[in-house]
């Protein structure tokens, strides 16, 4: 069973509108980051991958089983609805202890397990808490503890940090870095801060078509050379706002320091930057909208 | 394995759930506030003073009857009424009143002064004959004609009235001889070993509340998901649909039916306790049989109504439904044992066993058939959820794939 899924000619249709276009991927294991603004179509195809929603058209296989087999593939995914809730009034353990039973586990094998995933997940100690006492960041380590319960081969994690603080967050992104394993481990996000720290390889969604399907290095390697940084009057900000694409911006008194796109040097004053992974996807958008 | 895990999961989680135990106290307020303390039959004995009654089937002394009964309730603008099998007392308005004394008219061929001078002069009570009251039928009124009449009087009243097609054959009550009486008797303690009887009487007032208390269990299990916003998470899982829903379904089922049994074999007790001090051979599990044969169908509908509207709707429309069709079947159901194919087959009475047995074949069918429309629609209920998970079923222009629920 080859650890893959491949994705071919994937088109995706609610009613007559079209919400994925043409989307052709190959995922290995490891962590594969699907980036893309709120609407992309990211949920979409993480559905897809989930099989809760049938494939329009294309073709689209999991570990070699087609994705129409759903009882197959349910056996070796896991997944992490975006927005992850559960019954509020059973405790954190038995809101395990029901998945676990839906995911096919014996009685043995959940209690060997609940456990040492809470743990892990650093819910141990709330296991006798309701989960509707639960703050957003432990409901999502619930979240992908139930995900993991029975050891998936995939893992498919739909905008896991959305709405989360900063320490969460990091806890959270850390926490899928040290599951990931030989897993397949798929996220969608639109922190792009999510997988400059965790992810190897990315897609980029817009507007239901992947526009750059890549390693992270290979990204930044497509802005290189294009992001300037300068510190300008504030005055000249909204010139130079009509001209380049800025893709970060910071305010110090009657000045402003900022970095932005330009395919050459464009004033007086600015220095060639190292891009960051989030002026190369400025630079994609851009790129993709005709703005450079 | 998995089926028995989710099961017992499932009761574990409806031990925890409030409707359930609003339910049991609603089923047992019923049950004390109406069968509490059954009155035992005695041994009639021969010179007693009366043997109770028994209902003519004389066409004439029927009509006759009906007449006595309308002209009193009429005088008085006061008619008694069971809408939904409960006690209402109806006053009609002026027009309807006269639309009502059309019909005593047509049935006596008497005026309204000579109506009311024959029910003033003669004090026309529930044990004085209309011919004792010098009230006659129309000569010319076939007792057909008298049919339609009462079906339009009992339509004036709403419905439920004492004139409507199920009870107009219990009207003419008339005084049990020694013989019927003891013919009764014998019934009951020899062919129905005294459960059998009293365990009908049990069940026909069970069944008017397990008709409708289990679809609020089976409505309120299905809404948890959207509630709890755990739709997409156990859709992804690896159980089946069948399993998920099944287990969900016949957890309710069960959790429904065990305070039933356990009403059963207190009852059980009891009758097993008064059998032995009065020499009466009973029989012990007759009200458990009853309840499986005569309940459990009504439980299985209401639970199925339930569980299968809500995952096609997402709403808890199986309440209005179900409430529909109780309050019709409740409406329209025959107290002495006409079960036909009414969802809540009634038998008011302790004994009556001839009646049961004469209608026992279309009881059985009745019960078996509602069995087996429970057993389609919970069958329904896997289909439309499988379709749910996979994203093929919209429901509202919305896939259930993409109803998140409250997160």
């Amino acid at each position: 069973m080859s650890a893959e899924i491949k994705i071919s000619g994937l088109n995706q249709f609610y009613g007559k509108k079209q919400v994925l276009k043409d989307i052709n991927l190959n995922i290995g294991t490891g962590m594969f980051a699907l980036l893309g603004r709120n609407g992309a179509g990211k949920t979409t195809l993480m559905r897809v991958l989930a099989t809760l929603l049938p494939v329009s058209r294309g073709v689209v296989t999991v570990c070699g089983i087609p994705i129409s087999m759903e009882a197959q593939i349910r056996r070796i995914t896991g997944y992490l609805p975006q927005e992850f809730s559960f019954y509020a009034n059973m405790t954190v353990y038995e809101a395990m202890d029901y998945l676990g039973v839906l995911s096919g586990l014996s009685k043995a094998d959940r209690q060997e397990k609940i456990p040492d995933l809470l743990a892990k997940v650093n819910l141990l100690t709330k296991k006798k808490v309701k989960v509707g006492a639960l703050s957003g960041g432990m409901k999502r380590r619930l979240g992908i503890a139930q995900a993991i319960l029975h050891e998936p081969k995939v893992l498919i994690v739909d905008e896991p940090t959305a709405g989360l603080d900063a320490e969460e967050r990091v806890r959270f992104r850390n926490l899928l870095s040290e599951i990931a394993g030989d897993r397949i481990v798929i996220l969608s996000t639109h922190i792009i801060a999510d997988i400059e720290a965790s992810c190897e390889r990315i897609a980029v969604l817009e507007e239901g078509e992947i526009i750059y399907n890549g390693t992270v290095s290979d990204m930044l390697r497509l802005a290189e050379g294009k992001i300037y940084s300068a510190q300008i009057k504030k005055t000249d900000l909204p010139g130079i706002k009509a001209k380049y694409p800025i893709t970060s911006m910071v305010s110090s008194g009657n000045h402003v320091s900022l970095r932005l796109i330009s395919d050459e040097k464009p004033f007086e004053g600015a220095c060639l930057c190292e891009a960051g992974i989030e002026d190369a996807y400025m630079y994609l958008m851009q790129d993709k909208r005709g703005a450079i | 394995m998995m089926f028995p895990s989710l099961f017992l999961n499932e009761c574990r989680q409806t031990l925890k759930c409030k409707t359930y135990y609003i339910i049991i106290i609603c089923m047992l307020i019923f049950f004390i506030s109406q069968l509490s303390a059954f009155d035992m039959i005695n041994k009639p004995e021969p010179n007693q003073e009366s043997y109770g009654f028994t209902f003519s089937s004389d066409e004439r002394l029927i009509m006759e009857t009906a007449l006595q009964v309308l002209i009193g309730e009429y005088n008085a603008n006061r008619y008694v009424t069971y809408p939904i099998g409960f006690y209402k007392e109806v006053t009609l308005s002026e027009k309807k009143q006269a639309k009502m004394l059309e019909i005593i008219r047509e049935i006596s061929g008497l005026d309204e002064d000579e109506l009311k001078a024959a029910y003033e002069s003669n004090g026309i009570n529930p044990g004085v004959s209309a011919e004792q009251a010098k009230l006659s039928i129309a000569e010319d009124i076939s007792y057909e004609r008298f049919m339609e009449l009462m079906k339009q009087a009992d339509k004036l009243l709403g419905g439920g009235s004492m004139y409507r097609k199920s009870y107009i054959k219990y009207i003419a009550r008339v005084p049990a001889s020694f013989n019927e009486a003891l013919q009764a008797y014998n019934d009951i303690i020899y062919k129905e070993r005294l459960t059998g009887a009293y365990a009908r009487l049990f069940c026909d007032y069970l069944g008017i509340v397990l008709a409708i208390l289990p679809v609020f269990l089976a409505v309120t299990r299905a809404l948890r998901d959207k509630r709890g916003g755990a739709n997409q998470v156990i859709f992804s899982k690896k159980a089946g649909s069948a399993s998920i829903i099944l287990s969900r379904y016949l957890s309710t089922v069960l959790m429904i039916m065990l305070p039933v049994l356990a009403i059963a074999g207190y009852l059980s007790v009891q009758f097993l306790y008064y059998g032995a001090n009065e020499g009466i051979d009973v029989d012990v599990f007759a009200f458990f049989k009853y309840s499986l044969f005569w309940l459990l169908p009504a439980v299985m509908i209401s639970s199925s109504v339930g569980i299968f509207l809500t995952e096609l709707t997402q709403t808890a429309i199986a309440i209005v439904a179900m409430g529909i069709w109780w309050f019709v079947s409740m409406s329209v159901a025959d107290l002495g044992g006409g079960y036909g194919w009414n969802l809540i087959p009634r038998h008011n009475t302790i004994g009556n066993y001839q009646v049961f047995i004469d209608n026992f074949k279309i009881l059985v069918l009745n019960r078996i058939g509602y069995s087996l429309l429970a057993i389609l629609l919970a069958a329904a209920a896997v289909l439309v959820y499988d379709l749910k998970r996979r994203g093929k079923l919209a429901i509202y222009g919305k896939r259930a794939s993409n109803i998140k629920g409250k997160p």
